[in-house]
């Protein structure tokens, strides 16, 4: 396992304490409908974006939607670093960690498969999006930190990334929108997980879990021109559950371009009355 | 859509050796074999000698078949890079666009060039190349075009000097690249053939086989060919293509030797079958089998 | 991910893409045929399960071997299953570098534990011998030996191979002294569980040229695809986990037709593997 030598090493036998209570199975939806945090199922959390919070970097976002906190800096474009990434397109490199004080569970500081695995994800919704005929033998870099994970990071990463683009002037298409499903049992939807309610494998057993439906899809969207760049889905699903949880991300992420476009004006309007 | 099937079955024993009626006699050596104990005999390709010892015994240096000219000997190894020629015509991929000339991947052991003085640019032959030609070199070629050239000129240390100051020659439009080993190729007096079928084939010496459809004008438009048709090829005609290219990887990996006679026998062997049941292992092997027949009977026929 | 893929002239991407939208592919094949599938399993001797399969031009060996150790502290009842992919050195062209090599390798790495990290693929409590103290280990690894296109359908139909011939040795759990319970194997190496791969996933890989969707594309068909989308399927038809790939944008309502098309693409794979799978249990085919 590769580790970081400059810091010091955490015992690899050492527990989380939360490990050793046990484990809680709780009815994500009660009987009035209301999952646990007093939501109903369609409904989302109010999302908070604000542009140019990194100074050092040539464009950012940070992004509060809950208790998700999501921060998102852009460097470039500039030169590729190896002489065979010459190419008459831009490209684009992408990295997204979980900060590892940021999950309920500590996280490495080396990232691992499934933060390489949706660094992957954010690259090709971004990849759709960004102009890269625009920027030929260039490389743009963008890093994607969570501060804190309370269920849907990916999708507030994606919709943070794509403000932090157009933040630094680089030309796209469309913003990229992004929006997480969690489907439970058979018929319930609830919209914007929270990290509680984000799929687990361990909480269901095989007999009441088998038949009925569960799992998490977020989807990330190019709402003017409703495209999809991006689709990651895990759990099981039925495949006509699954197109329609689809359909379901794809308007929720459509209703989320307004706030964020808002945003956008808000920050370029403050800059220009500071030149002015 | 049609129905598909899909078909997962048990490994089988390859069986990818034709069946040759007459097997030629050919002397076989592998590297370390004495060939000759003859001092008369001068030295080729794939051999070398003792300087110490005290007999000139000639021994191999690579596996192949040991071939005599007159008083030269030489091993020609079975499987080899491609070795280029002044005259060969080859096709080959743009690698890298340089300051005056097109850095050509064509299967040998160094990359060949293209300068920029041995191309046809818009304008007629005698067009004096100026400082704004460098400059918009990419886009009369970039990297990832197909081009086919003869080799104009071959380097002490092998590499290869390409032009395509012919209007046989030049950008490579739509069609199939099929890559073989370059001793598959047979040496011919033409290789650029205008098949009966309606297909064109390169069968350029280094390996890389071009099949496409034969266009109206037989040679490039006179702008300098470098504009090609982008137009979708009708279906009848990319199925010849297709076709062609199917039966090519089969003779490739019988190892037939690849003329445009074993070509067209194999394609007419194959015109029973669809195009896609080509490359099954029981087809590919019965339509081999046709072609080597009919050539035998060619030869027992002519000598 | 055309990692190998060609450089391609834009002339040949044009005939492709313009065969593609005639249903007739460069090598004769229409949008939803597969190539040739040739496998074989219990291949190497010195695993518990393993199989060589290979599509086309691509060509992989999966081993499985089972180890003892102990289950996660959040699910005591439950095995574990972990999946390591490489890349021989005979795959790579010479000209790749490392970092591209590893994000190839991760790639399908991470669509492999995506697509089993649920409660449907394996029964993993049949794993499980003493609860929260013992449980099997399944390590799967798979070995790529030449990539020639549509590396994901190939590596999960080894997958499936070699777990359906994975033997798990018949282990019997006796209290020994001071109350401890201890693990006991059994002497005939033949007297072997098998896990139970009903539904494990096979991925399809949905790729998007031009304007028509293929599956089992060949390395320059990837090279030409925009878009494409990755997904398991069970034999039942049901969805394990869906991933899109390639830097391009897809209509909503073209998304939905492709997952619609993967999924009866992935039951029929299903259909010819377990026929093909059973052949051998019934030991009417094989090498020799």
């Amino acid at each position: 396992m590769a580790t970081d030598s400059r810091r010091l090493a955490v015992p690899q036998s050492s527990l989380d304490p939360k490990s050793l209570c046990p484990a809680k199975v709780e009815r994500l939806l009660n009987d009035e409908e209301q999952r646990l945090d007093g939501r109903y199922s369609s409904e989302s959390r109010g999302i908070y974006l604000q542009c140019g919070t990194v100074s050092q970097a040539k464009g950012s976002c940070y992004c509060e939607l809950g208790n998700t906190k999501v921060v998102c800096s852009v460097y470039g474009p500039k030169d590729v670093e190896h002489y065979e990434d010459f190419q008459m397109e831009g490209k684009i490199k992408c990295e997204f960690k979980y900060a590892p004080f940021s999950c309920s569970k500590h996280r490495g500081h080396i990232p691992d498969l499934s933060e390489a695995e949706i660094s992957d994800v954010i690259l090709q919704a971004l990849t759709a999006s960004v102009r890269l005929q625009c920027y030929p033998k260039s490389l743009i870099e963008v890093f994607i930190i969570v501060l804190e994970n309370d269920g849907s990071a990916v999708s507030a990463s994606i919709t943070a990334a794509s403000l932090a683009l157009a933040d630094a002037g680089i030309e796209q298409y469309d913003i990229v929108t992004s929006a997480s499903v969690r489907v439970y049992g058979n018929g319930n939807f609830l919209e914007d997980p929270t990290s509680v309610e984000e799929y687990r494998p361990q909480d269901f057993d095989s007999e009441s879990g088998g038949d009925l439906n569960h799992g998490l899809v977020t989807v990330a969207l190019l709402p003017t021109l409703n495209q999809v760049c991006a689709v990651l889905s895990n759990g099981h699903l039925e495949c006509d559950v699954l197109v329609e949880t689809i359909q379901m991300c794809t308007s929720l992420a459509q209703n989320l371009y307004t706030a964020a476009r808002k945003c956008l004006l808000s920050s370029v309007k403050s800059v220009d009355q500071n030149n002015a | 859509m049609s129905s598909s099937t899909i078909v997962i079955k048990a490994p089988s024993k390859r069986r990818n050796n034709p069946i040759y009626a007459h097997a030629s006699e050919v002397f076989l050596v592998t590297p370390g074999d004495v060939i000759t104990e003859d001092a008369d005999y001068m030295r080729g390709h794939g051999t070398y000698t003792n300087a110490g010892d005290e007999d000139n015994k000639l021994y191999a240096s690579v596996a192949g078949v040991v071939e005599r000219i007159n008083k030269l000997v030489c091993v020609k190894a079975l499987k080899t890079r491609y070795n280029g020629e002044v005259g060969d015509v080859v096709v080959g991929r743009i690698k890298e666009v340089q300051q005056k000339r097109w850095k050509v991947e064509t299967n040998s052991r160094l990359d060949s060039t293209l300068q920029i003085s041995s191309v046809n640019l818009p304008g007629g032959e005698l067009r004096r190349r100026s400082a704004a030609d460098e400059l918009t070199m990419r886009e009369y070629l970039k990297e990832g075009d197909l081009i086919s050239a003869e080799v104009q000129q071959v380097h002490n240390d092998g590499m290869l000097s390409l032009h395509t100051r012919s209007l046989r020659y030049g950008k490579l439009g739509q069609g199939c690249c099929v890559v073989v080993s370059p001793s598959l190729i047979k040496r011919r007096k033409n290789h650029i053939h205008n098949l009966p079928c309606g297909a064109t084939t390169i069968l350029a010496n280094n390996g890389y086989i071009w099949i496409s459809i034969t266009s109206g004008d037989a040679c490039n438009e006179g702008d300098g060919g470098f504009n090609v048709n982008k137009e979708p090829v009708p279906l009848e005609e990319r199925e010849v293509v297709c076709r062609l290219k199917n039966c090519i990887q089969c003779l490739a990996k019988s190892s037939v030797m690849l003329y445009d006679t074993s070509v067209l026998y194999a394609y007419e062997s194959s015109l029973q079958y669809q195009v896609k049941e080509i490359m099954s292992e029981k087809v590919s092997l019965e339509i081999v089998n046709q072609t080597i027949s009919l050539l035998e009977r060619e030869k027992t026929g002519d000598g | 991910m055309s990692l190998f893929g060609n450089n391609l002239s834009d002339a040949e991407k044009c005939f492709i893409i313009h065969g593609i939208q005639d249903d007739f592919r460069t090598d004769g094949r229409s949008c939803d045929n597969y190539r040739t599938i040739e496998l074989a399993v219990n291949v190497l001797t010195n695993t518990h399960g393993s199989s060589k399969v290979r599509l086309g031009n691509t060509e992989l060996l999966v081993g499985v071997k089972v180890e003892l150790g102990k289950p996660e502290k959040a699910t005591p009842d439950e095995g574990r299953i972990e999946f390591h992919v490489d890349c021989s050195p005979n795959a790579t062209p010479a000209a790749q570098r490392k970092a591209a090599n590893k994000d190839f390798v991760n790639n399908i790495e991470s669509m492999l534990v995506r697509t089993y990290a649920n409660k449907i693929a394996i029964d993993l409590t049949s794993l499980c011998i003493i609860k929260g103290k013992m449980c099997w280990i399944v390590h799967v690894d798979v070995l790529i030996l030449e990539c020639g296109g549509n590396i994901l359908d190939c590596t999960s139909l080894g997958v499936k191979s070699a777990l359906q011939d994975t033997g798990i040795p018949r282990v019997v759990v006796k209290s020994g002294d001071e109350g401890e319970e201890e693990v006991e194997l059994p002497d005939d190496p033949f007297d072997v569980q098998h896990i139970s791969v009903n539904n494990v996933p096979i991925l399809v890989t949905v790729s998007f040229v031009g304007t028509r969707h293929i599956i089992d594309a060949t390395v320059e068909e990837e090279s030409c695809c925009s878009a494409s989308v990755v997904m398991g399927v069970t034999r039942r038809g049901r969805i394990l986990g869906v991933r899109k790939q390639c830097g391009g944008s897809l209509n909503p309502e073209t998304l939905v037709e492709m997952l619609e098309f993967g999924k009866k693409s992935g039951r029929q794979l299903h259909v010819a593997l377990d026929k093909m799978l059973k052949s051998y249990e019934k030991g009417t085919t094989g090498y020799l």
